[in-house]
């Protein structure tokens, strides 16, 4: 193991054990602090300043700008750990990164630049959005006029930190010309303009997230200095789809944390609340639901981690990959949540209340992640868009390559390389392409049996986008088959990360795959939910059994992340 | 006994015009003391709208839930829920938090309170008073037979220890009726129903002062209630000792049978704003709606509902026509009505996107009604509570459902006179016949949906699955269909509330009564037939284009023509402007 | 301009008009393919084209650089060239 990969997972547990637990009402972030925040939709402040003195932002700026940055993963999974004790905070800190994502895309003097204010912790946003305009960004209609200065003329709302960030990369029109050359991005540090240009844009009401400073920024007239331009002028929307493709996976680490959350609350209340004369967690169907809930929560972890590796070792795919990460991990944990609140009753509804008071608002904290930067609709439209390439006769899978870069242990030691990123792809993801072969792998294991069911399924959805009409707005039947893609995905995601794990092939880890693998079966709709019954009920089982020694159910050996 | 029609109710109270709610609220999109925003601020307050609540008392509210027979307005409980939509479709929390649970709680009375108490609770709901259902204590949630708060007889009185939690209007209800443990024996004669008026002398005896918050439905009013010896009267008893069990699992029938059927109202609005919203909002150079996952995304929620309205309808009707059958229906209902509902808000909820996570004007009240839906499927009877009263009884349910060879046409006739409820014949068992059941076979329903056509087979495969379904349960072991069951066993439950509601949806649709029901339209019957079907196989296809689009062109002739979307509304009004071709 | 850039300016010619949006004549290699009814969709399309005809990396944003029939011709023949 290199001293990185070494120096990523102690930094991350340093962090948990920073954070610490939250039931303790002293704590950085603290349950009852989090609820109390939450009902009176106000910032959260101090855990955000805590994250700052832990100097959280640090992994935000790639190593070569001076930062911590080297593997995505690792801040991923600090995310992860922050957002399993409040997604509210873990986004209004890493919102900082989303602002500032655009200039390690762009490079050159604009990097410094950006990596000076994420080192000295300023908060930052993302100035995408306009009212009215939903996720069309070609709609843009903030103008930025280039001469010897910059004047950026427009409103941007809402956006996350608008009104406490220090700066925002806004993408404003810099030509009249049609087409998509038109946009470039700029940075406004709030520090270096006139403020009386400036004018912040009421908070918006929120469903979850409630805390958070979703607002907006009007500029009239400002001017900004000429080298603030983030990448060339009329690189803006490239810039944009590029860093998408980072943000996207980087998102889900949010989904991970709320499902560990909820999980947690599950297993919990399945091991002491009593059901007529029994323990609930004995009774076979509740065993199973909390079962599939962490299926559905593994499937996710696994997802995440390959969002994370593939953009370190095939970024010219992450075009797709991060459009099926981004799609899969949210609308999972969701799905778990909702599968949860019928299992936890009354408790999944209350505020505060009898220790489980935290799962509504993770449950509505958590839909926040499927709906920004990228929705599901729009992430859908991305794979059907790739249907061509995903359904280009391809190259064997090179598998020795792939279970290489999926080790834990194999740590990438440099932050990306922005110039291998491709707005698409050629031959689709090499995960896909890699899953019949995976299948024939697991061999005699039980898991080898969803898995093939899932190949075949692959097949037919690879006949279906082959001859899918190309269409500006796809038919609901595309967006299905682009549904049902992602699942397949989400099983080669699995199998990789068995395969690659050190335990591979072990009874506990067998156990995990197969109650992972027919779960996806039966959302898939290749079988009922009674037929994945007893793997998830033998899956809860781990999962118990873990949380008796006060720890959780990892896919990822040494990057479990004990509460 | 009155055989009032829908148009011509007994007038119980001076007030008149008990129909006129959606008249004196007003359009909810149009400002006003109770239009959507007010309801959406008040919401974030934590409160419901006074102005509202006094109009309702004006309305004497609660007077619907007062049988006319005791001097109350309630004969047709379908025309209960008609008068009570109309809050339902713009604050499910003011319904839930101003009425419902004073329901629920006399309906217990109703059951098997004696000539004077009935009298009495009378006499108070047609004053305006509150009951509170003090049943729930969160260690035990829906397992009633485990609760813990115990009460002991001395002297004429019953004294109560213990706590309720998460009780809706438990502080300011003038009464609570406390289901109590009388007896440490194990069973279903272990608990007793006591209402509690409370009283100065009494009332040092309780503690309701704790508020719970609640994500959803966050204007009602809940809370904890602590008692500390608390003395109630043995007048107060409300059947006999250790009947409470039966008491409340024969009221809570009605009670699952009006729920779903109010929550069928918030999500006809919802419904109503997604098309609004559909057609006005642009993106890509377009609107929502021109995209064809939108639109697909819009007619699958708007099937799912048309689903959920049939068999809410239906069972709702079944608790007059069908009493005896109706723990089954109504569990079916409580269990499926929601989960469908729920399923169309989260369709909803992705084609708003931002819209619906960021709250904006004019669509900020679909966030709350989402949260609000949410309850609706935990309430009084959760998801698991419902399928555990259906499970014990696959078996006789089987055997009635294999004799029941045609449907009772007046159970779809939606609208159709109803005479008052009689309690007595409501039953825990399941009945004598399976009428829903028998709808998918029913030879007039068949020649309804004219042989050969493809609503007509999707129909017969229904049949098919039905016949398969009753097999499965003749082969499974009756020993494993108790509390430990299995998730198999779960899903021959599941599976049956799906039929039933196929059953309810061919029904209706085979009902002449109305022409210009969207139920006569050949597609729309397909669609939900094959809806059914792909739930029963685990996973929801997208319909369709040429569903779609005739699921489309529905909703957004009823959206500008501003009527309900439910064919069970068909003789509502929804705003005083509007006269509705189709009323009768 | 060299034979080379002038056959793939005829091919994409073929392209455009397979697409089905447009009839031959009614446009000319200069007309801005955003006003052919060539959608960012067909943009996809198009590369996935290319790069099979051509056995070329491309990425859509060789449309928005070069955003006429004539001008993607130059662009494809320069990438040639480099290759």
């Amino acid at each position: 193991m290199t001293r990185s990969v070494l120096a990523g997972r102690g930094a991350v547990a340093d962090l948990n054990r920073y954070l610490g637990d939250p039931r303790d009402p002293s704590a950085v972030i603290s349950i009852e602090r989090s609820l109390e925040l939450d009902e009176a939709s106000a910032y959260p402040g101090d855990a955000v300043d805590a994250l700052d003195a832990w100097k959280l932002h640090r992994y935000y700026a790639p190593a070569e700008h001076g930062g911590e940055l080297r593997d995505v993963f690792v801040p991923m999974m600090m995310i992860r750990s922050t957002a399993a004790r409040d997604l509210t905070v873990a986004v209004a800190h890493g919102i900082s990164f989303l602002g500032a994502v655009g200039a390690w895309i762009a490079g050159g003097p604009i990097a410094a630049t950006m990596a000076e204010l994420v080192l000295d912790a300023a908060p930052l946003s993302w100035g995408l959005t306009e009212r009215g305009r939903g996720s069309d960004l070609s709609a843009t209609a903030t103008t930025a006029a280039i001469g010897s200065s910059i004047v950026v003329d427009g409103v941007k709302w809402p956006v996350n930190n608008a009104s406490r960030g220090r700066a925002m990369t806004v993408l404003a029109r810099t030509s009249d010309a049609p087409g998509p050359r038109a946009l470039s991005l700029v940075l406004v540090d709030k520090g270096r303009v006139d403020a009386r240009t400036l004018a912040t844009q009421p908070k918006v009401a929120t469903y979850g997230n409630r805390g958070a400073d979703i607002s907006g920024l009007a500029m009239r007239r400002t001017t900004v200095e000429r080298d603030r331009l983030v990448g060339e002028p009329g690189l803006g929307l490239e810039i944009v789809l590029k860093s998408l493709q980072f943000t996207r996976p980087l998102s889900t680490a949010l989904s991970l944390g709320a499902a560990d959350h909820a999980v947690d609350v599950a297993v919990e209340f399945a091991a002491s609340r009593r059901l007529f004369g029994r323990e609930l967690g004995s009774l076979p169907a509740a065993r199973a639901t909390v079962g599939t809930a962490v299926a559905d929560a593994l499937l996710a972890e696994c997802v995440v981690f390959a969002g994370a590796r593939e953009a370190h070792h095939a970024p010219q795919e992450l075009a797709l990959v991060s459009s099926l990460v981004k799609f899969l991990v949210p609308d999972t944990v969701d799905l778990l949540f909702r599968d949860l609140t019928s299992f936890l009753g009354a408790r999944s509804q209350l505020v505060g209340f009898a220790g489980a008071g935290e799962f509504q608002k993770a449950a509505r904290d958590n839909r926040a992640v499927g709906i920004f930067d990228g929705n599901s609709v729009v992430n859908l439209n991305m794979i059907v868009n790739e249907f061509t390439a995903i359904t280009r006769p391809e190259d064997a899978a090179d598998i020795g390559g792939i279970l290489r870069d999926f080790r834990v242990d194999a740590e990438p030691e440099t932050w990306v390389d922005p110039l291998r990123l491709r707005l698409v792809t050629r031959r689709g993801s090499r995960l896909l392409r890699a899953l019949p072969v995976f299948a024939d792998l697991l061999g005699s294991r039980g898991s080898a049996a969803p898995a093939h069911d899932i190949t075949a399924e692959l097949d037919r959805l690879l006949d279906a986008a082959g001859t899918a009409p190309r269409q500006a707005a796809p038919s609901a039947a595309s967006f299905d088959v682009a549904m049902r893609l992602a699942l397949c995905f989400g099983a080669a995601c699995a199998i990789a990360v068995e395969l690659a794990g050190r335990g591979s092939g072990s009874e506990a880890s067998e156990a995990r795959l197969l109650a992972i693998l027919e779960r996806i079966a039966v959302r898939l709709g290749l079988v009922r939910s009674e037929s994945a019954a007893s793997s998830a009920v033998a899956l809860a089982g781990q999962a118990f059994e873990t949380a008796g020694s006060r720890g959780r159910l990892s896919m990822l050996e040494g990057w479990g992340n004990p509460l | 006994m009155t055989t009032a029609g829908p148009s011509s109710r007994p007038t119980g109270t001076a007030s008149g015009a008990p129909d006129d709610l959606d008249a004196l609220f007003g359009d909810p999109r149009v400002p006003g003391p109770f239009d959507y925003a007010t309801i959406a601020r008040d919401d974030d307050a934590r409160r419901v709208s006074s102005a509202a609540e006094s109009l309702l008392d004006e309305w004497d509210a609660t007077a619907d839930f007062v049988p006319a027979s005791l001097g109350g307005r309630w004969v047709s409980t379908e025309d209960l829920v008609r008068r009570w939509r109309p809050i339902f479709r713009r604050d499910p929390s003011l319904g839930v938090g101003y009425g419902i649970t004073t329901l629920m709680a006399a309906l217990n009375v109703w059951v098997a309170g004696d000539e004077e108490q009935r009298a009495d609770v009378a006499d108070r709901l047609l004053r305006g008073e509150r009951i509170a259902v003090g049943f729930h204590e969160l260690e035990h949630g829906n397992d009633l037979l485990q609760n813990e708060c115990a009460a002991t007889e001395r002297g004429g009185r019953w004294f109560v220890q213990g706590v309720k939690q998460v009780i809706n209007n438990v502080d300011r209800a003038e009464s609570i009726l406390i289901m109590a443990r009388t007896s440490d024996e194990p069973g279903v004669g272990s608990h007793t129903l006591l209402m509690w008026n409370k009283d100065d002398a009494s009332r040092r005896f309780a503690d309701t002062s704790r508020r719970v918050l609640t994500a959803g439905m966050r204007g009602c009013e809940i809370g904890v209630a602590v008692f500390d010896g608390l003395p109630v009267p043995v007048a107060g008893t409300i059947g006999a000792p250790g009947t409470a069990a039966r008491t409340a699992l024969t009221a809570f029938q009605v009670s699952r049978a009006v729920v779903p059927a109010l929550a069928i109202a918030t999500v006809d609005a919802a419904l109503d704003l997604a098309v609004r919203f559909g057609t006005e909002r642009s993106l890509y150079g377009g609107v929502v709606l021109d995209l064809p996952h939108a639109r697909a995304l819009l007619a699958g929620a708007i099937a799912d509902f048309l689903i959920a309205d049939a068999l809410s309808a239906v069972v709702v009707r079944a608790l007059h026509l069908a009493p005896a059958e109706c723990l089954i229906l109504t569990a079916a209902a409580k269990y499926l009505v929601p989960q469908l509902l729920m399923s169309a808000m989260q369709d909803l909820s992705v084609l708003f996107g931002s819209t619906f996570y960021a709250r904006v004007a004019p669509y900020e009240i679909f966030e709350k009604f989402f949260r609000d839906l949410a309850v609706v499927p935990i309430g009084h009877a959760g998801t698991t509570a419902c399928l555990l009263t259906i499970l014990p009884n696959l078996q006789a349910w089987l055997r009635r459902s294999r004799r029941t060879e045609a449907t009772e046409p007046a159970l779809f006739r939606l609208g159709a006179p109803l005479e008052e409820l009689d309690f007595g014949r409501l039953s825990l068992g399941a009945g004598s016949r399976d009428p829903l059941g028998a709808a998918l076979r029913d030879p007039i329903v068949r020649d309804r949906f004219v042989p050969g056509t493809a609503a007509a087979h999707s129909l017969d495969r229904l049949g098919d699955a039905l016949d398969d379904l009753r097999n499965e349960i003749a082969a499974f072991p009756a020993s494993e269909l108790g509390t430990d069951a299995a998730p198999a066993a779960f899903s021959l439950a599941h599976r049956l509330t799906l039929l039933l509601a196929a059953g309810a949806w061919a029904g209706v649709c085979a009902d002449e009564a109305d022409a210009t029901s969207v139920t006569n339209d050949p597609l729309v019957r397909e669609a939900c037939l094959r809806r059914i079907e792909d739930r029963l196989r685990g996973r929801v296809a997208p319909l369709d284009p040429m569903f779609v689009d005739r699921l489309m062109t529905f909703a957004q002739d009823h959206v500008a023509r501003d009527i309900p979307l439910a064919p069970s509304a068909r003789k509502e009004r929804r705003h005083p402007h509007v006269e509705e071709g189709s009323a009768a | 301009m060299n034979t080379e850039t002038d056959a793939i300016e005829s091919w994409l010619v073929d392209r455009v008009v397979a697409y089905g949006r447009v009839d031959t004549g009614t446009f000319t290699p200069e007309t801005p393919l955003a006003e052919l009814g060539l959608d960012s969709v067909y943009a996809l399309t198009l590369c996935g084209d290319i790069e099979d005809e051509y056995d070329l990396d491309v990425d859509p944003t060789i449309v928005w650089d070069h955003p006429t029939i004539r001008e993607l011709a130059g662009g494809i023949s320069e990438r040639l060239a480099a290759a």
